[in-house]
């Protein structure tokens, strides 16, 4: 086998070893933090979903610049240990409906269902359906308030 | 003042907490006019006694709110009063009649009611077991302890706690076992 050829094979079983660890790691991120995912559809047309793995609320906290952060954290400082305490009570707790709002041209509701904490909103403007992983919750209130407190 | 008392009952029931793991607080609020809105709101007692010490807010700290804080109550020796209510036998204790509104505040059978209607047709009923006030008063002199208050009214099947009617509203708060609240 000439030396072309070698090289060759090394670099494609490099980027499919590569692809293959990108694929674990993403699977065994949603796997254990599960997904974050939105849906809008205005009413006039077109259409956005994005649903990316949970998980990477730790790498957005992370990377974000501290004076951000810093404006985040404080604004949320208040809520950090009942946003904690509602994570965790709210895992433990069966499905239920704890919003509804109905009108004449807009429906909204938030349900906890299974682990996830669902927000669906129809009006005549938009649909605009999120699902939050509760974990998610909980885990980037407890983020936040660590990064503040070592900024 | 008597707003203050009601602000504060109303405190203590919306902010629900009581804790026998299935037991719900339940919100209905109904709007009628334009939009037509119906909000639905249901928490379990479990997740709100948990929030409620967690919840920083003027006079409120570790699920107690501190009374004194409330400049309405200035002069006003609110346990005091809410010891008197408890200890005092069933009776009419305050009936006040004027051109705007009628007010009255009665103890029954275990119970606390406060009926205020309004001339423009307006009416607030609350309904209170008397041992929420025992367990309210369960702690330092300037606090009343809502946590322990509202465990107390868990124990309580009584139908509507409060409900506020007008001509273009509705709302009910009440707590029972089912999680919709049907």
């Amino acid at each position: 086998m000439s030396t072309a050829a070698r090289l060759l094979i090394a670099v494609v079983a490099f980027v499919v070893l590569a692809f293959a660890v990108a694929v674990g790691a993403t699977t065994a991120t949603v796997y254990r933090h599960g997904s974050v995912r939105v849906e809008v559809e205005p009413a006039d047309g077109g259409e956005i979903r994005v649903s990316v793995p949970a998980g990477l609320a730790d790498l957005a906290i992370a990377v974000m610049p501290d004076e951000v952060l810093s404006e985040v954290s404080d604004e949320l400082a208040p809520y950090f240990e009942t946003l904690r305490v509602a994570g965790r009570e709210l895992s433990g707790l069966p499905d239920f409906t704890l919003l509804e709002v109905r009108s004449r041209d807009e429906r909204v509701i938030i349900r906890k269902v299974g682990r996830k904490l669902v927000i669906h909103v129809e009006s005549s403007n938009e649909r605009v359906h999120v699902e939050v992983p509760i974990r998610t919750v909980e885990r980037v209130a407890t983020r936040l308030a660590g990064r503040r407190f070592s900024i | 003042m008597k707003r203050s008392l009601v602000a504060i009952l109303v405190l203590v029931l919306a902010t629900g907490l009581a804790l026998a793991d299935d037991r719900w607080l339940h919100i209905r609020v109904q709007e009628r006019g334009l939009g037509d809105e119906e909000i639905s709101i249901n928490v379990p007692l479990q997740l709100v006694e948990a929030l409620l010490p967690t919840i920083q807010a003027e006079g409120l700290e570790h699920g107690k709110y501190r009374w004194r804080h409330h400049s309405d109550l200035d002069g006003i020796d609110l346990r005091e009063i809410l010891a008197a209510l408890r200890d005092a036998p069933d009776a009419e204790f305050v009936t006040v009649r004027s051109r705007d509104e009628s007010v009255r505040v009665a103890k029954d059978a275990g119970f606390l009611l406060i009926h205020v209607d309004e001339t423009d047709g307006e009416q607030v009923r609350v309904k209170m077991p008397l041992a929420v006030i025992d367990a309210m008063l369960s702690t330092d002199e300037d606090e009343l302890d809502l946590v322990a208050a509202l465990r107390a009214l868990a124990d309580y099947d009584v139908g509507d706690l409060v409900t506020v009617e007008s001509d273009d509203s509705f709302v009910r708060i009440w707590i029972d076992s089912s999680d919709a609240g049907e």
